[in-house]
């Protein structure tokens, strides 16, 4: 039942969130209005970070305790994950398109590094579902997590290492003075940041309930 | 575009770079005259950068001072080149508009039939359901003897 209301409040915050997005926010001098994709392309960003953060603790959790409960956590974190970083890999190319005039540009080394561990969570889920001693497959699919998590720490410095990479840099502290700096585009940020975030929590909640009661079919105590 | 429209343009871009030599930009506002002094002094990359910086109003007063040094046979070519850049922003807004609908139904499409799995499931497969469920049995290791075949034995074993 609380998830059910927390999924209520999500949806109400992120429709009004879109609203002030699409609708209230002004269009970008230089972009126009396909910078709209921005308000959601970020915060799916950072909801997927942190699930992968949170999926990488609960391995290194599970393994210190082998409690399938701590590894039903770890399975909804990086399940969760993976969707919203799909969801990024959809956004990102649909606004480099109308940008950059490209789709994808294979010399990015943040945009290879994000590809990469999109693959490494494909290979978790697949190793996960493929691997039928449920225990075995926990202790690989942590130590996978583990690694995933170095290489999602490579993204985020992928555009200090490599000066050539043309994606955005961070929209708060832009050297160049760009960014986001009009009031309602940060409100519309900050609205979709709060509604994604929320509506990540729901699907998380649910996601581990659904995780938990597949550990309990496997005969496992979680 | 045909060849034709290509000279035309051509000439018409070229045309606008050698009056631009002849504008006067004292006919402008001071602080504004200044800004343009600058803007025409940067290269190339520096000066695109600068566009923005100019405000709405900025741009209507240099425009008009820029139109009125020339004569009314070459604003008529002026107006040519503003249809044609209205015409080009207002197909690549088009198109921007289109990718950023097609983002937007993308990501919360993808996100809702998640969302209604995991609930879906989730409702399905509670813990107490499971537990119900014949998979949740403790196993019988393999060579172990049934209860009722056990029975049968110490009943045989009496009769003895």
């Amino acid at each position: 039942m609380l998830y059910y209301a927390l999924l209520l409040l999500s949806v109400s915050v992120g429709g009004y969130a879109a609203y002030v997005a699409l609708i209230e926010a002004p269009a970008d001098a230089m972009q126009g209005n396909v910078q709209r994709i921005f308000y959601f392309h970020v915060p799916l960003v950072w909801v997927s970070f942190v699930a992968f953060i949170g999926g990488a603790l609960m391995s290194i959790r599970y393994l210190q305790t082998r409690s399938m409960r701590t590894d039903a956590w770890a399975r909804a974190f990086i399940k969760t994950g993976w969707v919203f970083t799909t969801t990024v890999l959809v956004t990102g190319p649909l606004w480099a398109k109308p940008v950059w005039g490209t789709f994808w540009n294979w010399g990015d080394e943040r945009l290879i590094s994000f590809f990469v561990m999109w693959m490494m969570y494909n290979g978790y889920i697949l190793l996960r579902a493929t691997i039928h001693d449920f225990e075995k497959g926990a202790r690989i699919g942590a130590v996978l997590a583990l690694l995933a998590l170095a290489n999602a720490a490579l993204v985020v410095a992928a555009i200090y290492i490599w000066k050539t990479a043309s994606h955005p840099g961070p929209v708060f502290v832009q050297k160049s003075g760009g960014g986001v700096l009009d009031p309602l585009m940060r409100r519309a940020f900050w609205l979709n940041f709060s509604a994604f975030s929320l509506l990540f929590v729901c699907i998380l909640v649910a996601k581990f309930h659904f995780e938990k009661a597949a550990a309990v079919s496997n005969g496992h105590d979680a | 575009m045909g060849m034709t429209h290509k000279i035309l343009f051509g000439f018409l871009f070229s045309a606008c770079a050698v009056s631009a030599a002849d504008f006067d930009v004292e006919a402008l506002p001071e602080k504004l005259a200044g800004e343009v002094q600058k803007f025409f002094a940067a290269d190339t990359g520096r000066a695109r950068t600068q566009i923005a910086a100019f405000g709405d109003e900025d741009l209507q007063k240099i425009t008009t001072a820029f139109k009125k040094a020339h004569p009314a046979a070459e604003q008529r070519l002026f107006w040519l080149i503003e249809e044609s850049y209205r015409r080009n922003a207002e197909r690549v807004a088009a198109e921007r508009i289109r990718f950023l609908f097609m983002a937007v139904v993308a990501a919360l499409g993808i996100i809702a039939v998640f969302t209604g799995l995991t609930y879906a499931r989730a409702r399905n497969l509670s813990p107490a359901a499971a537990s119900a469920a014949p998979a949740a049995m403790p196993a019988v290791p393999a060579g172990q003897p049934s209860r009722r075949a056990t029975v049968k034995k110490t009943k045989k074993g009496k009769r003895k």
